[in-house]
């Protein structure tokens, strides 16, 4: 039973390759996606993976008190995450599958705007909700919201338009809206003056589009690359060596939800994560998480060329 | 194509069955070259529409089409498609000749409707280009 939850919001500093394998659509390696509303996601194992292997490397200290003698960082990771081999126990922490929440398109006027739509921020309320946290949200009145804009949006065009990709979209400023997008921008980027920017960019750009728009959007504006292979003989592209690969944009921003139990092992084995009462165990295996978890992570493949840069936000309140 | 009653029963309302007859129809009339040719652009053509839109990409379709050669098949074909009652959401009516024209005065929704019926016209007619048009070895 989880007892502690604690949202996590990812921001794509890079392209992000979440690859579903192979599919039998236009594009060779395709994004992972939700099935029934083709919206992209992220795989909670991948997530889990990642965030693991960032944790091996972490130079962030914990600050973890062990009873027990010669606890190295790999115990402590194989207490949290499960072990590496055998079965002998699960992991004490779970992560929710990364959901998105905003996603990058270009406007005719100030350069891109993020998009969303009515079904992703109902879903973002209840998941925040779920994890009782970010009480802010709940002054947010989603009613009628479709095809708005804040108040101050750059992208605006003759008054009431905004171009997005090839399609017009007629809109409303709205001052609920306003408040969605400033709350949104204290959610997902840090208070740091180095985000000033983004921030603003946020409060303004934010465009609540409806959710078939949305699911066009994130259908087909995501980035597609084609890839090639060069013979070196020859300097020319192999035969057979050439196909496409699909990428969620830089600047798109997901959530996921990480949850905690006490560690899974016997009483005297559980080390530093020992409490008096399985709430206070759950909120230590939490802790250990927030104080060790690097603020940029690798998620997704390519990493080598690049992909995969995350910006890791918790929410704390 | 099969009568209208029927067509919604059959894969994706008869759009693979439809992709199949047009890749099966140039394989009877083309030479090597020629089939070759339709089996890159067919490939090709997807790619440019994700990455440039389709208004663009059918503009381009079109001043590349000679009378006979593979793009104008393809224009033709993308035509036949959507007139035809295959389609999903929006089709080609009939007193309208020219694919593009009708393109470009359609509304936001409806090009995007487009959009996704030729992708997923040109989805099939991918598979089936690589499945029969095999390399000439």
């Amino acid at each position: 039973m989880y007892r502690k939850f604690s949202p996590l919001i990812l921001i794509a500093e890079s392209p992000i390759h979440a690859g579903s394998g192979s599919e039998l659509g236009i594009v060779d390696l395709p994004i992972q996606r939700e099935k029934y509303t083709n919206f992209p996601k992220i795989e909670g194992s991948g997530l889990k993976g990642c965030i693991r292997e960032a944790f091996r490397f972490s130079k962030k200290e914990a600050n973890v008190e062990s009873s027990l003698e010669n606890m190295s960082n790999d115990d402590l990771i194989s207490l949290v995450f499960g072990p590496e081999e055998g079965d002998a126990h699960a992991g004490s922490i779970a992560f929710t599958d990364a959901k998105i929440l905003l996603f990058p398109v270009k406007s005719l006027k100030g350069v891109f705007g993020w998009i969303t739509c009515p079904m992703v921020l109902n879903r973002f309320v209840e998941d925040m909700k779920f994890a009782d946290k970010v009480d802010s949200i709940k002054e947010w009145n989603l009613e009628k919201i479709r095809y708005t804009v804040p108040e101050d949006s750059d992208l605006v065009i003759f008054g009431d338009r905004i171009v997005l990709e090839e399609f017009t979209f007629k809109i409303e400023k709205s001052n609920k809206t306003s408040k969605v997008a400033s709350i949104l921008s204290n959610i997902v980027f840090n208070e740091d003056t180095a985000y000033e920017y983004w921030k603003d960019k946020l409060r303004k750009n934010l465009v609540v589009l409806s959710d078939d728009d949305f699911q066009q959007f994130v259908t087909h504006s995501t980035e597609v690359i084609t890839r090639t292979k060069i013979d070196s003989e020859t300097g020319t592209v192999q035969s057979g060596a050439l196909w496409t690969e699909e990428y969620l944009p830089q600047d798109s921003i997901l959530y996921s939800i990480v949850m905690t139990t006490p560690v899974r092992v016997k009483e005297e084995k559980k080390g530093p994560f020992k409490g008096e009462n399985p709430d206070e165990e759950a909120e230590k295996v939490m802790n250990f998480f927030k104080l060790k978890v690097p603020e940029v992570i690798h998620l997704g493949g390519n990493q080598t060329i690049g992909k995969g840069i995350v910006r890791i936000k918790l929410l704390e309140d | 194509m099969g009568e209208k009653g029927n067509i919604i029963y059959k894969i994706e309302k008869g759009r693979a069955e439809f992709a199949y007859k047009c890749v099966e129809d140039v394989i009877k009339k083309s030479d090597q070259k020629k089939k070759k040719e339709y089996q890159s652009h067919v490939k090709r053509i997807p790619q440019m529409i994700l990455s440039n839109g389709l208004g663009q990409t059918l503009a381009f379709i079109k001043a590349k089409s000679k009378k006979g050669n593979s793009y104008d098949l393809i224009y033709k074909q993308l035509t036949d498609y959507m007139k035809s009652d295959c389609t999903s959401r929006i089709s080609m009516p009939d007193n309208e000749s020219d694919l593009i024209e009708w393109v470009i005065s359609c509304d936001s929704i409806d090009y995007r409707y487009i959009t996704q019926e030729v992708i997923a016209f040109l989805g099939w007619l991918r598979r089936f280009v690589e499945g029969l048009i095999k390399e000439d070895n």
